[in-house]
């Protein structure tokens, strides 16, 4: 049995899912919350396996939320949910500790499935994530800034199979390594994104007055 | 030139005069009337004494300072004479004593102040005088004291009481002269002259007698001018010139038929100018001036005898260089240089009668040593110089011979003793050895001119030819050959003599001739046998050349009836021929001349016959007016207004010649300025020179006729005005009056304005930028907004359709088409919305976040389906930027190109390139499905979609397919 909490402003969705969720055998819905306020005090209460967290929400957004959870409860997956591609939100979600994304408009099948996917360890990254990533590696390289984001040889070659869209099964026969070693190859990419931006979050949310 | 008049003060340039009068509602003018004296103080003030007292005028402020007894006591209230010493004090001789102005304390002392005990001899002063030493004379009513200003002494001038005991005591003016003589007038008793080295003493005195003696026993002035000669003006006398080696006088008195003359004999005031003009002021008379040119012509006049030197026909002079003059009417007068008189040769007749003897037109001296004369009707005479007689060799008069008749102009002698004669009807001669008369015509009888033509002269060349002059040009003759070369105008040759009327004739010995006519003056090249030509218009005074004579300095003398000309030919590099022009104004006592009435003596001395005697001179003797005058602006007019200072709107602040600078604003664009030259001597023939520097290019010549110079609607900027003059006789002050002077640019061309104008468009193009901006902003704005309107909430709303309609088949328990179509349009909107926004978003003009999103959608729409894609890009997509309909439908082809090939073509394997070559870019998707047959299918919307959105934005979108061999679209898009 899945546990998932849901954080999710529109109230119909919100429902939708709830029900969606809850009423599909093997998924338990724990939470559904209308927004990131009192974080802790929610997951404490709720306890879930995995979140399904909506970017945009009043008050402490998504990517906060996120970063939140994962200083605070490292061990659960969080989805993100956003109804738009926003690359760039998309991207600072996942610097942020976000395990993985999803549109809104996925069909409810798919929905599922993701959340069981990201429950079974996986970890989702796209093309034009991947080179976003890229593109910050360009960027820092060109200004030359001492910055404690480095990427292995072998990260930046998976990372480049990624970018041409290849998918995690052909990255792997290109890269001559298991599905496996690919990702736990992006699972590191991603800490070290998300070392790089964790922190920046928490300071936002202890700010914010939201923990 | 300043002078006092009974109203007032007068103020004069040389044109113009200014009154300074009176006027008792106006207290800046001249506070009295019945200016007496004048004097100029050392601080270029000008004091006068009048009948209220005394007052001084400032030339450079132009104000008066009046000094009435009521109000700075003591002062000399009744002035009667003015004098400043070499220090530059003022003196003032009043009825009560002499007075001395003390400039710091701005007081009148009297002089008893200085000369304690000593008192002057008369309290009267009449006048003052400042001796070369520097010693005030004051000659009071009885007697004459000194006052020595250095050692503060008064002592009494008296010479020998015997010399002038019934002379009287009363002295009207005084004068010491270059000799140290000193000079005074006594009321009504003449003038005594007494030295004190020497102790001479003379009086003069006026007799009706004497012609020569002092023209009236008053005399009111003396001066002495600056050649030492010694003016006495008199009260009914006129003006006497003393003459040092007769010790007489010559007086000039009033004439009313001469303009000339005096206009006046009751003379008050004599002065002398810089220039060396006499000004002589009269009573009743105005003012008049006097100025003896330096150029001494001498004229000599017989008086005797119905002014026999008054009508010239001819002049002649003889191998022994006496002097003759043929006349009309009296004979032949023979002039003697050393006695400067006449004697006159004619014949007399019975009872006075005329007879056209004694009109005689011209004479030779034959090799002999024989005088012959030509008359009028009368023919050829002989004069004995012996028995003073004329005598007829031929007459018409009783003789039936008409060999010789009518009237005969000329007579020259060749070298072969045969005298030649022209007379009214052709050339005649007479052979001496034959004594007989021939006429032209009997000698060459193939020629008929010269036998019947008027014939005006007759000379003979250095080289033995004649020369005829008359009314048909020149002719030369050559007497022995015969052979006849006739010169006459032509039109149509420049090298042909000027006119055909030809009056007189001069060989200057090295092959050049000289010809005056009637239409100028010709010179003749014998080498060259052509004419060159002057005329007015190289400056000479008349164009009809009557006489011509060279003095020894090869400078022709030309006789008009426009006066003398002294013509300098071209010599060596000098180009032109100089015109010297003299006429009465430069003292030439006559100027109308007769033909050929002109002669060059032994004695250095050119002779003229002209209408009021013979005129002699020595060329080197006319000296010309060296004086510089000095020039001033005397006025300016500013938009055809005429300023002066003290006008209303204080563009002039000074007197006009005063002003160095003037500030004008841009309507004040109009200027003029009138100016003089300060010579006095024919002020008329001053000439000026000016140039507004900034404008004019080269010095502008006037004349005193116009002395304007007129600048109209001149730009903004700064001018410098210049004028320089010259005096009558060409003497230039190379040094110019100035002026300077600034026009303000209107408001509109100042550099400020122009500045604001610019500054003005420069805000205006921001501010319409910086609107721009905004509304690109604003609808940036708008855009944004309708994106995140579109956001999340209507996006998350759609989305809970599809999940509720999942939720819904749950619920039911079963499976409903229905539902299962709600949940996938719900889908379908918000993937379409997803698009809009993704578009809307600016940001997303990059080419490569297109491509990015292409990318992200195969690998999301391919992810589950099992079919391995190939993302291929070629070229460089970095830096193109989309428009924002290019992007949408370049996009939208793609994913239903896409689409199409994940539900129809049951493809393994899809190939995507994008590839860009500079401004083309390509697309390719191929897949290795089962394709289609285009003619077969119904095209459906899917494809006839892609053309029209290819259309749109002019891309050729071309799709290849065949059964069992996939299919391929590709689109070709320029950017």
């Amino acid at each position: 049995m899945i546990k998932v909490a849901l954080f999710e402003d529109n109230k119909y969705l919100r429902n939708g899912l709830f029900q969606l969720i809850d009423g599909t055998s093997g998924f338990s819905c724990v939470g559904a919350f209308s927004n990131c306020d009192k974080l802790v005090e929610k997951l404490n209460q709720s306890n879930p396996h995995v979140v399904l967290m909506d970017i945009e929400m009043p008050g402490l957004n998504g990517i906060e939320g996120v970063a939140l959870i994962k200083e605070y409860f490292p061990s659960v997956k969080v989805l993100m949910d956003t109804i738009f591609d926003d690359e760039d939100k998309i991207f600072n979600a996942i610097c942020a500790g976000a395990d993985g994304y999803i549109l809104k408009n996925t069909s409810p099948a798919g929905i599922l499935e993701a959340i069981r996917e990201i429950y079974e360890g996986g970890s989702a990254m796209t093309p034009s994530v991947a080179n976003k990533v890229l593109k910050i590696l360009k960027d820092k390289e060109s200004r030359k800034v001492p910055t404690n984001f480095d990427l292995t040889l072998r990260e930046k070659e998976i990372l480049t199979c990624l970018v041409e869209g290849l998918s995690y099964k052909m990255t792997a026969d290109t890269c001559a390594v298991s599905i496996d070693t690919v990702n736990a190859h992006v699972k590191n990419i991603y800490k070290k994104l998300q070392v790089h931006s964790k922190s920046e979050a928490v300071a936002k949310a202890i700010k914010n007055n939201l923990i | 030139m300043w002078f006092g008049a009974y109203n007032g003060l007068i103020k004069f340039d040389g044109y113009a005069f200014t009154s300074f009068r009176y006027d008792p509602y106006n207290k800046n003018t001249l506070p009295l009337n019945d200016v007496t004296s004048l004097c100029e103080d050392s601080n270029r003030s000008i004091w006068m004494t009048g009948n209220k007292g005394l007052c001084k005028y400032n030339t450079q402020t132009e104000k008066f300072t009046f000094y009435d007894q009521n109000k700075i006591a003591p002062t000399p209230a009744n002035g009667n004479c003015l004098a400043v010493d070499k220090n530059g004090r003022v003196w003032i001789g009043t009825n009560t004593g002499v007075y001395f102005y003390e400039s710091f304390s701005d007081k009148f002392v009297n002089l008893n102040s200085l000369i304690g005990n000593d008192s002057l001899i008369g309290q009267n002063v009449i006048c003052l005088m400042i001796s070369r030493e520097n010693m005030l004379w004051i000659g009071t009513s009885n007697g004459i004291n000194i006052f020595d200003p250095a050692r503060k002494k008064l002592t009494r001038f008296l010479p020998p009481a015997k010399a002038h005991e019934s002379l009287g005591r009363e002295v009207i003016c005084m004068l010491q002269d270059h000799e140290n003589n000193i000079w005074i007038s006594l009321w009504n008793k003449g003038l005594f002259r007494y030295n004190a080295q020497t102790k001479v003493a003379k009086v003069f005195r006026h007799s009706n007698a004497n012609f020569n003696s002092l023209g009236s026993d008053a005399v009111n002035a003396l001066i002495e001018d600056s050649r030492h000669r010694i003016w006495a003006g008199t009260y009914t006398g006129g003006v006497s010139i003393y003459r040092h080696e007769t010790e007489d006088f010559q007086t000039f008195h009033a004439d009313g038929s001469d303009k000339y003359s005096l206009t006046s004999d009751e003379v008050k005031y004599l002065y002398e100018d810089r220039s060396g003009v006499l000004w002589i002021a009269t009573a009743g008379g105005g003012l008049n001036n006097c100025y003896i040119s330096e150029k001494k012509f001498s004229l000599f006049q017989n008086y005797d005898k119905a002014y026999a030197s008054h009508f010239p026909l001819g002049m002649y002079k003889d191998r022994k260089g006496r002097i003759f003059m043929t006349t009309f009417g009296v004979g032949v007068q023979e002039f003697s240089a050393v006695s400067e008189s006449f004697k006159g040769y004619k014949i007399a007749m019975r009872n006075n009668a005329i007879t056209g003897f004694n009109f005689c037109y011209g004479m030779e001296c034959d090799s002999d040593g024989i005088y012959w004369v030509v008359s009028f009707d009368e023919g050829l005479l002989m004069l004995d110089r012996a028995t003073g007689k004329l005598l007829p060799v031929h007459s018409t008069f009783n003789n039936k011979d008409t060999t010789l008749h009518n009237q005969c102009n000329s007579i020259v002698e060749d070298n072969d003793k045969k005298l030649w004669i022209g007379t009214e009807h052709g050339l005649k001669y007479y052979d001496l050895r034959t004594k007989q008369f021939l006429s032209f015509e009997n000698f060459h009888r193939d020629t008929n001119h010269l036998s019947t033509d008027n014939i005006a002269g007759l000379h003979f060349d250095s080289d033995g030819i004649l020369w005829v002059t008359g009314t048909n040009g020149i002719t030369m003759l050559n007497t022995t050959s015969g052979v006849i070369k006739i010169f006459s105008h032509d039109d149509q040759n420049a090298n042909s003599i000027c006119n055909n009327i030809t009056h007189c004739f001069y060989d200057d010995g090295q092959g050049i001739i000289w010809i005056g006519t009637q239409g100028g003056l010709s010179r003749f090249e014998k080498k060259t046998e052509s004419f060159v030509s002057f005329t007015t218009r190289d400056g000479l005074p008349d164009n009809s050349i009557i006489g011509i004579v060279a003095d020894d300095d090869c400078n022709l003398w030309l006789t008009t009836n426009r006066g003398l000309c002294r013509f300098t030919p071209c010599i060596g590099r000098s180009p032109q021929s100089i015109c010297r022009n003299y006429d009465i104004n430069d003292g030439l006592p006559g100027d109308e001349f007769n033909f050929n009435a002109c002669v060059k003596g032994d004695d250095g001395r050119l002779y003229f016959g002209c209408n009021v005697g013979l005129l002699a001179f020595r060329p080197g003797e006319l000296k010309d007016n060296t004086y510089i005058p000095p020039v001033v602006i005397t006025g300016i007019n500013i938009s055809n207004r005429s300023f002066d200072s003290g006008d209303s709107i204080n563009i002039i602040t000074s007197p006009v010649d005063e002003i160095d600078h003037l500030k004008l604003s841009y309507r004040q664009n109009d200027i003029s300025f009138v100016f003089a030259a300060l010579s006095y001597v024919h002020p008329e023939k001053n000439r000026f020179a000016y140039m507004l520097e900034g404008y004019d290019k080269n010095w502008i010549f006037t004349d005193a006729a116009k002395r304007l110079a007129n600048y109209t609607n001149l730009d903004a900027g700064s001018y410098t005005f210049k004028v320089k003059a010259s005096n009558n006789d060409n003497m230039w002050n190379e040094v110019p009056a100035v002026i300077t002077f600034t026009i303000a640019p209107p408001f509109w061309n100042t550099w400020w304005f122009k500045a604001l104008l610019v500054a003005l468009v420069v805000v205006a193009l921001y501010a319409v930028y910086r609107y721009r901006v905004q509304q690109v902003i604003k609808l940036q704005t708008i855009r944004n907004n309708i994106a995140s309107d579109l956001h999340d909430d209507i996006g998350s709303t759609l989305n809970s359709i599809s999940v509720l309609s999942e939720v819904a088949k749950l619920q039911a328990g079963k499976s409903l088409p229905a539902l299962d179509e709600i949940g996938e349009s719900s889908r379908k909107i918000v993937d379409a919305m997803s698009d809009i926004v993704w578009t809307i978003n600016p940001e997303n003009d990059d080419f490569e976040k297109i491509v990015s999103r292409m990318r992200s959608f195969a690998y999301q729409v391919l992810k589950g389906k099992n079919i391995q894609f190939n993302f291929l890009i070629e070229g460089d997509i970095s830096g193109i930027s989309m428009p924002m309909e290019v992007r949408k439908n370049f996009y939208l082809i793609f994913k239903e190109a896409t689409t199409n090939v994940v539900k129809y073509s049951q493809a393994s394997h899809i190939r995507f390139l994008i590839s860009r070559n500079e401004s083309l870019v390509y697309m390719l998707i191929r897949d290795n499905g089962v394709g289609f047959n285009r003619d077969k299918l119904d095209a459906g919307n899917g494809l006839k979609n892609m053309q029209r959105r290819a259309k749109e934005i002019n891309a050729i979108l071309i799709i290849e397919t065949a059964t069992e061999e996939g299919t391929s679209i590709e689109l070709k898009l320029k950017i």
